[in-house]
């Protein structure tokens, strides 16, 4: 069931359009991820949600009540904020029980869950501690249990790794998954990170320039990526222009100036329409008879466990590769190179 | 909104009606005669040789503070902020310690020391060094100018430091790295650098020194701009003399205020911080000696007003000998017993609490409605409060009193409520400020985070907004009162009857009696010594910030 459903949502600031008329429903129990460069619209998407910005049009609708117009104190949606957003005047027992008091529970109620949500977030050792005393993991987990404490139906999280470093991100990741299946809660979790939330992710909408350009599962978003944006965003990506020669069967043919390509076909093409095709940079065969293109190496980028290796045609053009690294050593750095890119991987942009 | 709306008109009138409205009479005054504009009072004036004199003797006494402080100030800013040697962190707070005694306190203690057979002269003589006492204080001259470097000489000291500490000290590696000297690399790197933090530093000590009131008057010193002024009040009505002169004073004001501006706005030099793995040099032992030798006397030099003072205030006899031939706590007894003296500390607690007050309601507001909203008028809002920090105390005491007189608020009637507003408004830019900063410093998420947990705007506000701003507004309040305490201009020009002589008043009137008059002043000066010393104290602790940051512009 649906517990927050979007529709329409517009916001302009000025002249600057920030959000075009974004719709998407968000599941019970799900962490449902938002993810866009800066700038996209990210956060005021979240401020409209929370209450803190009025859209300009559209509705939101919260476990089917209209809350559009509902100020932020009554919505009862929880935020952990970029910055975290701590009180720094107030311990972490009494930034995360505050919610509890001021929806006036009884002490004893009060006590019980926030010494549960303590537990769950692992900071039941630092309940007297002050927020500019804490290591930003620590920080991160209060910001978590304030918001979580009232149970609040939907917990909308901005950004909430961007201030730690890598080794604790990963640790946070795990952390914050752990969490929303302990408690059962629904999840926004906004970020521009692609491979936080590739890895996090079950569904995933990205954004660009104020729209929701496609909302979708990782594999989905990356495999079938519904604009160049989204392709590009989520992963290196070659692409090259054409026009489409023939269709037959499965199959058309799409000819560029590095020659004819043999492409799955898909629902809408016709024959004689411009269009751009593109590989992702590791969808790549040796040995095959179709699809092939020669190059000589022009740049190589050892990883460890990869190698990215840049191949230039003849006609100039640089193919962006990625091979294993056992794969790699196969290769004569001199000599020229030929591949192959089977048909069905080939995402196709009109 | 509309509350809003209301709360910034009442802001805007109340600023208007007492901080624009009394200079615009004052300019209206001086340029209008017989409905036409002119400028023939200036003319009247200039003819004057007293008035010629002063105008003079102020200018060359505000040169010659300005180059004094800065012989003084940014040698010891510069070994400060480069150099590292043992007891640097002991020493670097004695400098603030200049601070705490308004130089016309100091003036009467100094007396002691300078005047023709004070100890100076005394112990020079008793050594053999001089058969025949020497002039010190010259006709009084001397002794402001010395009075008003030791006083002033740290603010040079801690803008400078700062402004060398803004700076990232790279750049003037840069210059070593392709070849500069010590003297280029000052000369072309390190001085560009720092103009605008001097020239800020610079005017406000210039404006001081013209506009010094308490201490010329102590000496007895009669010819300079301040001491005119304040002459020219009892027959202001008939005499254009005050007028053109206060105006000359705004001038000078607004010019310097004006170029500082426009040399930070040009220049935002702020590199941000010094380079990373910056550490300071040392100093080679010999060097060191030196060091440690001019430090120390410079210190012990601008304790001499201090000492002097407490030495004043408990002794019993102190004529033609180095030190007190007899000591008595008496002055102290007399300071609490003495119907002038309890008048002038009930009054004082009373106009400084009333001012706090209104410094402390309005600089929240203000702050707040400068970090929180975005009306139209917010920068014309933020400018009009920060206008008294340019106005001179002297020129704002003249203007209430040319422009009250005979009104209901006529200050030879009563000024308790034109020294509440006075002293309120000389205060309210350092509430705003340190209120503004607070804000900022607060990000709205901190409020939101509250909203987002169902409290509304009066609980949000109550445990939230108001415990993080408050340090910053208490530090501001605590210092406001013991600056209105000490206030002098005001003070000395507002208040007209006995019955409303506020500190500052009556200790220049006891440092005028002959017999143990200026002992009991001394005394009275110690106490408010001590008080504005605890309020650096306790205000640099709400805050957990250095007692420097609170003279710092810019």
């Amino acid at each position: 069931m649906d517990i927050l459903k979007i529709s329409g949502i517009s916001k302009k600031f000025g002249t600057a359009e920030i959000l075009r008329n974004v719709s998407f429903s968000v599941d019970e129990d799900e962490i449902f991820f938002i993810l866009g460069p800066s700038g996209c619209g990210k956060t005021t998407l979240l401020r409209i949600i929370t209450g803190f910005t009025a859209p300009d049009s559209g509705k939101i609708m919260l476990s089917g009540r209209d809350i559009t117009d509902m100020p932020p104190a009554n919505r009862n949606i929880g935020m952990v904020f970029q910055n975290y957003a701590l009180w720094p005047h107030m311990n972490v027992w009494q930034n995360v029980s505050y919610g509890l008091e001021i929806k006036k529970f009884p002490p004893e109620v009060i006590r019980r869950k926030t010494e549960k949500v303590l537990q769950t977030t692992k900071l039941a050792s630092f309940a007297d501690h002050f927020p500019p005393k804490l290591s930003g993991g620590q920080q991160q987990r209060v910001a978590l249990a304030r918001a979580i404490v009232t149970e609040p139906k939907l917990l909308l999280l901005d950004e909430p790794l961007s201030n730690l470093d890598a080794r604790l991100r990963e640790e946070m990741r795990e952390e914050i998954r752990r969490i929303q299946r302990e408690i059962k809660i629904a999840m926004i979790y906004v970020t521009h990170d692609q491979k936080e939330a590739m890895a996090m992710g079950q569904k995933i909408a990205v954004m660009n320039e104020g729209k929701l350009v496609q909302t979708g599962t990782p594999v989905q978003l990356y495999s079938s990526p519904a604009d160049k944006f989204t392709a590009s965003f989520l992963g290196d990506i070659n692409i090259m222009e054409g026009e489409i020669k023939s269709i037959s069967g499965k199959y058309m043919s799409v000819m560029t100036d590095e020659g004819l390509f043999t492409i799955d076909r898909k629902a809408g093409d016709e024959s004689g329409g411009r269009v751009e095709i593109g590989f992702r940079p590791e969808n790549i065969f040796y040995g095959h008879d179709i699809n092939i293109i020669t190059g000589t190496i022009a740049d190589v980028e050892y990883l460890g466990e990869t190698v990215k290796v840049n191949i230039k045609t003849e006609k100039n053009r640089i193919f962006r590769l990625r091979m294993f690294s056992g794969e790699f050593k196969k290769i004569k750095p001199e000599g020229k190179i030929s591949f192959s890119v089977s048909p069905e991987d080939f995402i196709i942009f009109k | 909104m509309t509350k809003i709306k209301a709360v910034y008109i009442f802001c805007f009138a109340f600023l208007a009606y007492f901080l624009l409205y009394p200079l615009a009479h004052v300019l209206s005054q001086s340029f209008v005669a017989d409905g036409r504009l002119t400028l023939s009072i200036f003319k009247i004036a200039l003819q004057n040789y007293a008035v010629r004199r002063s105008v003079i003797n102020s200018f060359i006494l505000g040169i010659m503070v300005v180059i004094s402080t800065t012989a003084i100030g940014a040698p010891l800013a510069y070994l400060f902020a480069r150099y590292r040697f043992p007891g640097k962190n002991i020493l670097r707070p004695l400098f603030f310690l200049p601070l705490i005694v308004s130089p016309f306190v100091g003036a009467i203690g100094m007396m002691q020391i300078l005047s023709r057979f004070g100890s100076l002269n005394i112990l020079l003589m008793n050594i053999g060094i001089i058969k025949y006492p020497i002039p010190w204080l010259g006709s009084g001259f001397a002794g402001i100018f010395i009075l008003e470097t030791l006083h002033l000489y740290p603010i040079m000291f801690l803008n400078l430091s700062s402004a060398l500490n803004n700076f990232d000290v790279s750049s003037e590696e840069a210059s070593y790295n392709l070849g500069g000297s010590f003297l280029q690399t000052v000369r072309k790197i390190t001085f560009p650098l720092l103009l605008p933090g001097y020239f800020a530093a610079a005017s406000i000590i210039f404006i001081w020194a013209l506009t010094d009131l308490g201490t010329p008057l102590v000496f007895e010193y009669r010819d300079l701009i301040s001491v005119q002024i304040f002459n020219s009040i009892k027959d202001m009505n008939t005499n254009p003399q005050g007028y053109a002169l206060v105006l000359f004073v705004v001038l000078i004001t607004f010019l310097l205020f004006i170029l500082t501006k426009k040399l930070i706005d040009k220049r935002p030099y702020t590199t941000g911080r010094t380079a990373a793995g910056f550490t300071e040099k040392s100093l080679p032992a010999k060097k060191l000696l030196f060091v440690y030798l001019a430090v120390l006397s410079l210190v012990l030099i601008s304790l001499l007003p201090h000492i002097s003072i407490i030495l004043s205030s408990v002794s019993k006899r102190w004529f033609f000998t180095v030190f007190p031939s007899q000591y008595t706590g008496e002055s102290y007894g007399t300071v609490f017993a003495h119907h002038l003296t309890k008048t002038g500390i009930f009054n004082s607690i009373f106009l400084s609490s009333a001012s706090t007050l209104i410094d402390l309601l309005m600089g929240f507001t203000v702050g707040f409605l400068l970090a929180r909203t975005k009306f139209r008028g917010r920068n014309l809002l933020d400018l009009l409060v920060m206008l008294p920090l340019a106005i001179p105390g002297i020129v704002m005491a003249f203007g209430y009193f040319s422009l009250f007189s005979n009104t209901l608020l006529d200050p030879r009637n009563n000024p308790v409520i034109l020294l509440i507003i006075s002293y309120s408004i000389r205060r309210l830019p350092y509430i705003v400020r340190s209120t503004y900063s607070s804000f900022q410093q607060l990000s709205e998420s901190v409020e939101e985070a509250s909203y987002s947990l169902g409290a509304d705007t009066i609980t949000t506000f109550k445990r939230i907004t108001f415990p993080l701003i408050s340090p910053g507004l208490f530090a501001g309040g605590v210092l406001a009162f013991s600056f209105s305490v000490m206030e002098v201009s005001s003070s000395l020009i507002l208040a007209v009857r006995e019955r409303h002589y506020p500190i500052a008043k009556v200790i220049y009137i006891l440092a005028g009696r002959v017999t143990d008059g200026p002992y009991v002043a001394c005394a009275m000066g110690v106490l408010g010594m001590v008080l504005v010393g605890l309020s650096y104290y306790i205000s640099s602790r709400l805050v957990s910030r250095k007692i420097g940051e609170f003279f710092r512009i810019g």
